[in-house]
């Protein structure tokens, strides 16, 4: 008895191996490479340690990078999370079957991504040959420039990133919506509750874990935006550091310097990283799922 | 006659509801049909901008079609670009996208398994990891994954991107979920009880159960890896080892793509990357096309259950 369990134990560790093995190699390690190697010797500071840090953060470049990055998170993150729950909670309210082909028109543009996606939404803004030229042409848009000013980036971006992500997240807030049950949603409309109520007194509460978790998903992400101001800036040819984690990859790729790039990812990666533990431990996310058994 | 009845009270009692909400409704849903044809016209500009040529993408209306020969025109002047790399590329993102589905489909399948059939030493802990890199987005690792890789001596090489790409916490959160709602505990005592080990439990008892699941993490995945782009931006140094996503990249930043300067030596303008972004998008569109009766059958099975 006893060397039988100890044998479905050994079977159990050699399933979970392969994944165990994966989050040493590709999570553990990486992270724990990063952290040494931001420590390292760099052309600017051949002794290393956590002077590459304030070297880092006194960079020329960095401010601005860090202004756009921030601006963008507080752009993107509260756009993203009313689009997706005004329109889940208005395709809750009124069910119909053909919304279905609603929900998979929201997912389409997600199936742009990366160049072709950022192509697609420049063109969009895109006044001579756009598809939507005739109606930026009736607000006196007539030339690229109007559109793509520095100033305006940080929306371009975010619409960017609403417009691809938000239809898998309607799904997601969607189904969480679907299964409150009808009960309570009787029982509120018996009680005198109106639409706009119904939403946001019962339904909006009782997804609640849902959203929190979307909101640190939506704002983890941001802090990272890379692909956007990456494509868009080559082409139109504004500064290459627009967001801190372009500024690391060119401090990396084109000054060579991985000691300071890897600086400004881990620090990147402890906003996402504390973000994640305190999601984790806040919301009882954990206890939830069964984890507890 | 008592139909006829039955229905005039429903209509009647219905009635006010119906009236006080009907203004509502035709708002909402003219606010989601207008926001769906906004998010679909710019999808179908791309898809039709090809038919035209650099002229006629002025002249003609926006959503109106030029010829089909145009197409033609447009992918043999995309084939100039290096050589034809696109059709390399297009190879590369298929078999590097069908190996990391397989590998984390089956990674996700056996370590969920693992984490909800037994009570291992810690397994609290490794849940945590688990959501931990799950919360954590895939790019905030990509820097750290690159030095790593490096020192390993995998950089621009095929095995190391795969590799890399295969780690998918998301799926082992969703199976272990899905492994530990479905099946109830007891079904695993029993057949500890009967003398299966947990390799056979896994074969004849969990997963002929879990084909949506199976299903949800293979389409997941696959759209995951086939759109990844700053992985293999960061980790591929090499033109022709390119996969789709991070080669259009490649090819946009070395063309006059958005610019529309004609006086580039390539004929590669916005008509052919338009093209090219309709062969990157064009499988994942199909996908979803096809997978979308069953991903909301296997989304609702999970949700019934859980």
């Amino acid at each position: 008895m006893f060397s039988k369990k100890r044998d479905s134990s050994v079977a159990v560790w050699v399933m979970l191996a392969p994944y165990l093995v994966f989050l040493v190699m590709f999570a553990v390690v990486p992270i724990w490479m990063a952290l040494k190697e931001s420590v390292g010797p760099t052309m600017r500071n051949e002794a290393g340690g956590f002077k590459n840090y304030l070297l880092v953060l006194t960079d020329y470049r960095f401010l601005t990078s860090l202004k756009n990055t921030v601006l963008y998170v507080l752009v993107s993150a509260p756009i993203m999370t009313t689009v997706v729950l005004v329109l889940s909670l208005l395709l809750d309210s009124f069910r119909a079957k053909w919304h279905q082909y609603v929900r998979l028109a929201y997912l389409i543009p997600g199936c742009y991504v990366g160049a072709a996606g950022v192509l697609a939404w420049y063109m969009a803004l895109e006044p001579i040959i756009g598809p939507f030229r005739r109606v930026l042409n009736f607000f006196g848009i007539e030339k690229s420039t109007q559109v793509f000013q520095p100033s305006s980036l940080v929306f371009i971006f975010a619409m960017m990133s609403v417009v691809s992500n938000a239809g898998a997240w309607i799904v997601v807030q969607f189904g969480g919506l679907q299964e409150i049950s009808e009960e309570v949603i009787e029982a509120a409309k018996i009680d005198g509750c109106g639409n706009f109520q119904l939403a946001t007194k019962i339904k909006l509460p009782l997804i609640k874990k849902n959203v929190v978790y979307m909101v640190v998903l939506v704002i983890t992400a941001s802090v990272q935006l890379f692909a956007e101001p990456f494509i868009v800036n080559q082409q139109i040819g504004f500064s290459g550091n627009w967001s801190l984690m372009q500024l690391s990859y060119s401090i990396a790729f084109v000054e060579g310097d991985i000691a300071s790039a890897s600086a400004i990812s881990f620090m990147l990666l402890a906003v996402s990283l504390s973000a994640a533990l305190i999601f984790i431990f806040k919301s009882n996310f954990f206890e939830g799922e069964g984890v507890e058994k | 006659m008592t139909t006829t009845v039955n229905t005039k009270i429903k209509v009647s009692e219905k009635s006010p509801e119906k009236k006080a909400f009907s203004f509502g409704k035709l708002a909402t849903n003219l606010i989601l049909l207008f926001i769906a044809t906004v998010l679909l016209i710019p999808a179908l500009w791309m898809t039709i901008a090809p038919s035209k040529d650099r002229a006629e993408l002025v002249s003609l209306s926006p959503l109106e079609f030029g010829s089909i020969g145009s197409y033609l025109t447009r992918w043999r002047n995309l084939m100039q670009y290096d050589n034809e790399v696109l059709i390399r590329w297009i190879e590369n993102s298929f078999w590097y996208t069908i190996s990391i589905v397989l590998l984390s489909t089956l990674m996700s399948l056996l370590g969920g398994f693992a984490l909800a059939a037994t009570n291992i030493k810690f397994k609290r802990q490794i849940l945590m990891l688990v959501m931990i890199a799950m919360i954590i987005p895939g790019i905030a690792l990509v820097m750290p994954m690159f030095i790593w890789v490096n020192k390993l001596g995998l950089t621009d090489t095929e095995l190391g991107l795969i590799l890399a790409s295969s780690f998918y916490p998301f799926g082992v959160f969703l199976s272990y979920i899905h492994f530990s709602t479905v099946i109830p505990k007891e079904l695993y005592e029993a057949a500890k009880i009967d003398g299966c080990g947990y390799f056979k439990i896994f074969r004849k008892v969990a997963l002929p159960v879990s084909k949506s699941l199976v299903g949800i993490i293979a389409f997941f995945s696959f759209v995951g890896a086939w759109n990844n782009f700053f992985l293999p931006q960061v980790f591929i140094l090499s033109g022709e080892k390119h996969p789709l996503s991070s080669g259009l990249t490649l090819l946009f930043t070395n063309t006059p793509a958005f610019s529309g300067n004609s006086s580039a030596i390539l004929p590669i303008e916005r008509s052919e990357i338009a093209l090219s972004a309709l062969v990157i998008t064009l499988p994942i569109i199909l996908l979803f096309l096809f997978s979308q009766r069953f991903l909301s059958r296997g989304m609702l099975a999970g949700s019934v259950k859980s």
